[in-house]
């Protein structure tokens, strides 16, 4: 299986490097309003400008610009506001405005590109206001000592304890829509969306008590009416990158070929690609594809398409590939894949690649228990790969798979081997994927691996990334076999990941012990999460809120109204806002992230988190190099594909932009969201189906 | 065996000369010491339906909506809309065959081939099929100038179940024996009595099967099947007996010469002997004069290279060092990788250089290395800078300009990473500077950029 996430899609749509310029000149000046959620002036509201410097990693880095000793601006008594004439031209802006009692707010990136003063017309800040009501059990009674709160709205978060007769003032709540949590010792988590400041009541069942379960909604649409409107949508992507380069092209077909991949198949043919080997390397990924979406039940359809690939690299990964995953597979025809792989891996001229689709057939011939077979070719792809620079990024796939193939029969060379790769957190990755591998017969051996010593040079980091994508699928893998060895490992993980972890030991217990699984998550969901203080290093995908939310399929299947808690920790688990973090796109991101992933149990609540957002899309369409605006349409998609569809008519075309213009990219994910349905769709907004985790 | 069948369903055999049947009568036996099969030995076998062999795994080909513009059709076709398809059977300048799908349904089709290649579907050109499946008879053509050359064969058409694929095989095989002669050095080797001069092998020959992979009516491509029935058990190993064609095969640990004309009648493989040194003539670090004089921007000098030659066959070669030397085979050889650390004058961390030809240039520099001969190289003589810009680049203030810098060697190799020390952090690393500039160069605007 391969993961297609936010993540994912963030890196492809970041590639490349872009200099915005500037004519030649020196410095600016920024005029603009700021009034409250009414429309009123807000005066003496201070106006910060920041700057953001093109960062060497291309991610944002923010720097607040000193407007100098004795220029701190504040705005007039009509909200106005000027900057002095210091901004440096050519240079990303934003202005944020802020005030005590008020949730600060933010202008658009703007270049100002002469000395004309730049007007960024209006910032509205919304009141902090104090929240008021009333916590009581199901017959009515007054519950005391309740703790009520609000987390995610604001810059920081709040909270209130109710009194003897349940009631509770909570200040510095955002007026507006907010969100309220309430917890209290033997009873069950809960929360609930305000949209007025009027005062509220708020049930809370006790433990044991039956709530509401959560279970998966039916889509939005019916399927083949989500697939008509992606087809509809997805035309003009594909006009718009007939002249573009070969990755946009690559991305339109990828996403007609989850819709039909033997269409996908038949519109490459037509296609021009500047690199041909690439448009090959396409063909097989969309070959890969038709397996995966089971385009046809023929096989000799599938394996026509294979043949008629150009090259045998392609071949090879295709037969490989069926072998694991055409489903319902004689194993005497799964060894005539693989001996097909085999025969194309020959025909592989470079020797990274043969060595690494050698190394796949010894891999998959291992896992059929096929040994004797699978040696030679696991040491023949060792040879080759042995005099190979494996060291160097371009190698290091081929290095993890030849390790692979090649511990079951000499794991000290799959060690040396890896123990080549000098980028730490490549070393890392690599031997968390073997350790993955071996965890499907060897429970101590993998344990051992995984928790060998870093390397003197590795920083903590270089373990994040391995933690974050791979801590789950190895748990689960070892808890198949060991479960008391998997749960261990997976506490002494930290933030997200020991969520991830944790939930994937309860993933392998529910195969054969649901009571076990029951236990485990009831843990998880009342373990008591620390607040992240800020956004800093988050990472979308990996936040905590994320990560629980990514538990709700199991706890669907092993405590469903369990679930339901769950869902509400999630959503107060969001990261606060201070002001700084106001500046960058990660903090939007992870609220996106999760919202996307809440739309699977309820529509309503995930619809009510999104509508901030929509109201900020011109704000965020304006930036074209965020991603905002295009996640916010496709987030739209799981919740009313219809209203996702004209969101993106509100958003700027730019012609000369093509596939890279703002709409074009939130078509394409919208697109790429509406055309993936059942499991398929809940992996791309970023759940996971650990049963059938593989890295290639 | 050979797929020889005297039951009810005899495999069809055509110009099947009596010595032949005698060579194949004989089995396992080893009756052919020459290195090269003579013309008439290949013969073309079409087994019936389900036996092995029948054909190599179908290929799809495109099918389009739109008619071919000189193809006209006279055919009364049933259904209600088609699909057509062109392919090449024989020589380059053979004329190609058209390929009619008639659908009556999404999933029901007539197929239609054009076999008299007059550019006209008529209805006698319909075939009969069952199951989505047809055989058609179709001649190869060999054009040699002004002849053209026709041997009868048959092709197979099945269309997918989707209705949407329509792929095809060349049907068949040619037969034969090939030898393989083994190296001089070998001991076991020995000169069969009464072996013609010129002719004489120190060979063994295998029973052989040659299929057309890729339906061209050649057996030279490299989707082309070469089986040997290296165990002489009459049975054919899909993994251990059958190989992609090559013009370098590795046949049991031994690297073979394969020699053939495209039409399949004569194959030869002999050993590929003897080595030759390469080695690296990398200039190696500057002179203190040349320290002293280096130019601005001299910065370093060679302290670690690594590098590696891959050759036709796949092989590679690793070399490390400045000067470092490898006996290999014969052959040709490319580079297909450099890693070059430089001292830093200054006294601070190494830089690391990769060049790979990931990414690298399309055009491949090949290096022949003969028989004790020496081959001298130096993958970084020459490099190459390109800004990634279209030329002449052209912007307005306020447009966006897309810079992607690419370093080449002289080989086409292009820098995949650079880094300082040892270690790599793979996030932050070394970053190049780029800056915009006017013609009287001030500075419009700058930005740094790591390795994609």
């Amino acid at each position: 299986m391969r993961w297609t996430t936010d993540s994912n899609l963030r890196f492809l749509l970041g590639l490349g490097l872009s200099l915005a310029l500037a004519s030649a000149a020196n410095a600016a000046v920024v005029v603009g309003r700021v009034v409250d959620a009414h429309g009123r002036p807000v005066a003496e509201a201070e106006i910060q400008v920041w700057h953001k410097p093109n960062a060497v990693d291309n991610r944002p880095a923010n720097e607040r610009v000193e407007l100098g000793p004795g220029n701190r601006v504040r705005t007039d008594d009509e909200g106005r506001f000027k900057t002095p004439n210091l901004l440096e031209l050519g240079s990303m802006l934003r202005v944020v405005a802020s005030r005590e009692g008020m949730l600060a707010g933010r202008s658009r990136w703007i270049a100002p590109a002469d000395q004309s003063a730049i007007d960024i017309g209006s910032i509205t800040l919304r009141r902090l206001l104090t929240v008021s009501g009333r916590v009581v059990d199901g017959d009515g009674r007054s519950i005391a000592d309740a703790k009520v709160f609000n987390a995610g709205d604001a810059h920081r978060r709040v909270d209130a304890s109710t009194d003897a007769d349940g009631r509770f003032q909570l200040a510095g709540v955002p007026e507006g829509q907010a969100c309220l949590f309430v917890e209290k010792a033997g009873f069950r988590f809960t929360g609930t969306l305000i949209e007025r400041d009027d005062p509220i009541t708020i049930m809370l069942a006790r433990r044991g008590e039956s709530i509401a379960a959560i279970e998966t909604l039916a889509p939005p649409l019916p399927e083949f009416e989500e697939s008509a409107l992606a087809r509809r949508l997805l035309e003009p992507y594909f006009d718009a990158v007939s002249q573009a380069n070969d990755r946009f092209k690559t991305m339109a077909l990828f996403t007609l070929c989850q819709l039909d991949a033997l269409e996908a198949l038949a519109r490459i043919e037509t296609m021009h690609f500047a690199d041909a080997e690439e448009q090959d390397r396409v063909r097989g990924e969309l070959m890969i594809a038709a397996i995966e979406f089971r385009s046809t039940d023929d096989w000799a359809e599938i394996q026509s398409l294979i043949e008629s690939s150009r090259t045998d690299v392609t071949k090879a990964s295709c037969y490989a590939y069926a072998a694991r995953w055409w489903p319902g597979a004689a194993p005497r025809e799964r060894q005539q894949w693989l001996d097909a792989s085999q025969l194309h891996a020959r025909g592989i001229v470079d020797p990274a690649q043969r060595a690494l689709a050698l190394a796949r057939v010894a891999i998959e011939l291992n896992r059929m228990r096929r040994h004797a077979e699978a040696e030679p070719l696991a040491r023949e792809a060792l040879a080759l790969a042995d005099p190979l620079p494996v060291g160097d990024l371009v190698r290091w796939s081929t290095t993890g798979s030849v390790a692979q193939a090649i511990a079951p029969f000499d794991l000290a060379a799959a060690q040396e081997l890896l123990g080549r790769l000098r980028h730490e957190w490549i070393y890392a990755y690599e031997l968390g994927r073997l350790a993955c591998e071996i965890a499907r017969t060897d429970a101590a051996l993998a344990e051992r691996l995984w928790n060998q010593p870093p390397r003197a040079a590795a920083k903590p980091d270089d373990l994040r990334r391995r933690d974050a994508e791979l801590a789950a699928p190895f748990c689960y893998r070892l808890a198949r076999r060991d479960a008391a060895a998997a749960q261990k490992v997976a506490a002494a993980f930290t933030g997200g990941s020991r969520i991830d972890a944790l939930a994937a030991v309860a993933e392998a217990l529910a195969e054969t012990d649901q009571a076990a699984a029951r236990r485990l998550v009831a843990e998880i969901v009342a373990h008591e999460f620390p607040l992240a203080g800020s956004a800093d290093g988050l990472d979308a995908m990996f936040s905590d809120a994320a990560a629980l939310a990514r538990l709700l399929p199991l706890l669907e299947r092993v405590d469903p109204q369990l679930g339901r808690e769950c869902l509400w920790r999630a959503v107060a688990l969001r990261p606060p806002r201070p002001v700084e973090q106001m500046l960058d796109d990660e903090v939007e991101r992870i609220d996106l992230h999760l919202i996307g992933l809440l739309s699977r149990y309820d529509r309503r609540l995930a619809r009510s988190l999104l509508v901030p957002y929509v109201d900020r899309l011109a704000e965020f369409a304006d930036n074209s190099h965020t991603e905002s605006a295009p996640l916010v349409v496709a987030v739209g998609a799981t919740i009313d594909p219809a209203w996702a569809a004209r969101l993106l008519e509100r958003l700027p075309d730019a012609k000369e932009a093509g596939p890279a213009s703002v709409r074009n990219r939130a078509r394409w994910l919208l697109v790429h969201r509406l055309s993936m349905h059942g499991s398929w769709r809940w992996q791309a907004i970023g759940y996971r189906d650990l049963r059938h985790f593989e890295v290639w | 065996m050979f797929a020889i069948n005297f039951g009810l369903s005899p495999p069809r055999l055509f110009a099947v000369s009596p010595l032949r049947l005698v060579a194949l009568l004989a089995g396992a036996l080893t009756v052919s010491l020459l290195a090269a099969a003579r013309a008439d030995d290949w013969q073309y076998v079409q087994p019936q339906g389900g036996a092995e062999h029948e054909h190599p795994p179908l290929r799809a080909i495109p099918l389009a909506a739109d008619k071919p513009d000189d193809l006209t059709e006279k055919a009364e076709y049933r259904g209600t809309s088609r699909r057509y398809a062109q392919l090449r059977y024989g020589s380059p300048a053979a004329a190609r065959v058209a390929v009619v799908l008639d659908y009556a349904s999404p999933t029901d089709a007539d197929l239609y081939v054009d076999v008299d290649r007059n550019r006209t579907i008529e209805g006698r050109e319909r075939i009969a099929g069952e199951e989505r499946f047809w055989r058609v008879p179709l001649n190869v053509e060999y054009v040699q100038g002004e002849v053209t050359k026709r041997q009868p064969r048959e092709l197979v058409f099945r269309l997918g179940t989707t209705g949407r694929t329509l792929s095809f095989a060349a049907a068949g095989y040619l037969e034969g024996r090939v030898a393989l002669p083994r190296n001089a050095s070998d001991e076991s080797t020995t000169t069969p009595a009464g072996a013609e001069s010129g002719e004489v092998a120190t060979a063994e020959t295998f029973a052989a099967r040659r299929m057309d992979g890729d339906g061209n009516g050649h057996f030279t491509d490299p989707q082309d099947r070469l089986w040997l029935d290296l165990n002489a058990d009459g049975r054919w190993d899909a993994v251990e007996e059958q190989f992609l064609y090559s013009t370098i095969l590795t046949i049991g640990g031994t690297r073979y010469a394969v020699r053939s004309d495209e039409q399949g009648r004569q194959l030869a493989l002999q050993p590929l002997e003897g080595t030759g040194l390469i080695k690296l003539a990398i200039r190696q670090k500057l002179t203190e004069a040349e320290r002293q004089s280096a130019e601005p921007g001299v910065h370093g000098r060679i302290a670690e290279v690594a590098v590696t030659l891959v050759g036709r066959d796949g092989s590679a070669v690793g070399l490390r060092g400045v000067d470092a030397e490898a006996a290999v085979p014969v052959g040709d050889y490319r580079v297909s990788a450099v890693t070059v650390a430089l001292d830093d004058l200054g006294g601070g961390q190494r830089w690391n250089f990769v060049f790979s030809d990931n990414q690298g240039r399309d055009a491949k520099t090949w290096y022949t290395l003969a028989k004790d001969a020496r081959l001298e190289l130096d993958p970084l003589a020459k490099v190459e800078f390109l800004t990634g810009l279209a030329q002449p680049p052209s912007c307005r203030p306020g447009d966006d300009l897309t810079v992607q810098p690419q370093l080449f060697t002289g080989d086409g190799l292009l820098i995949n990473t650079c880094y300082r020390g040892t270690h790599d952090s793979g996030r932050s690393g070394v970053n190049g500077r780029i800056a915009l500039t006017a013609s009287d160069g001030s500075l419009l605007a700058a930005a740094q950029s790591g390795f994609a």
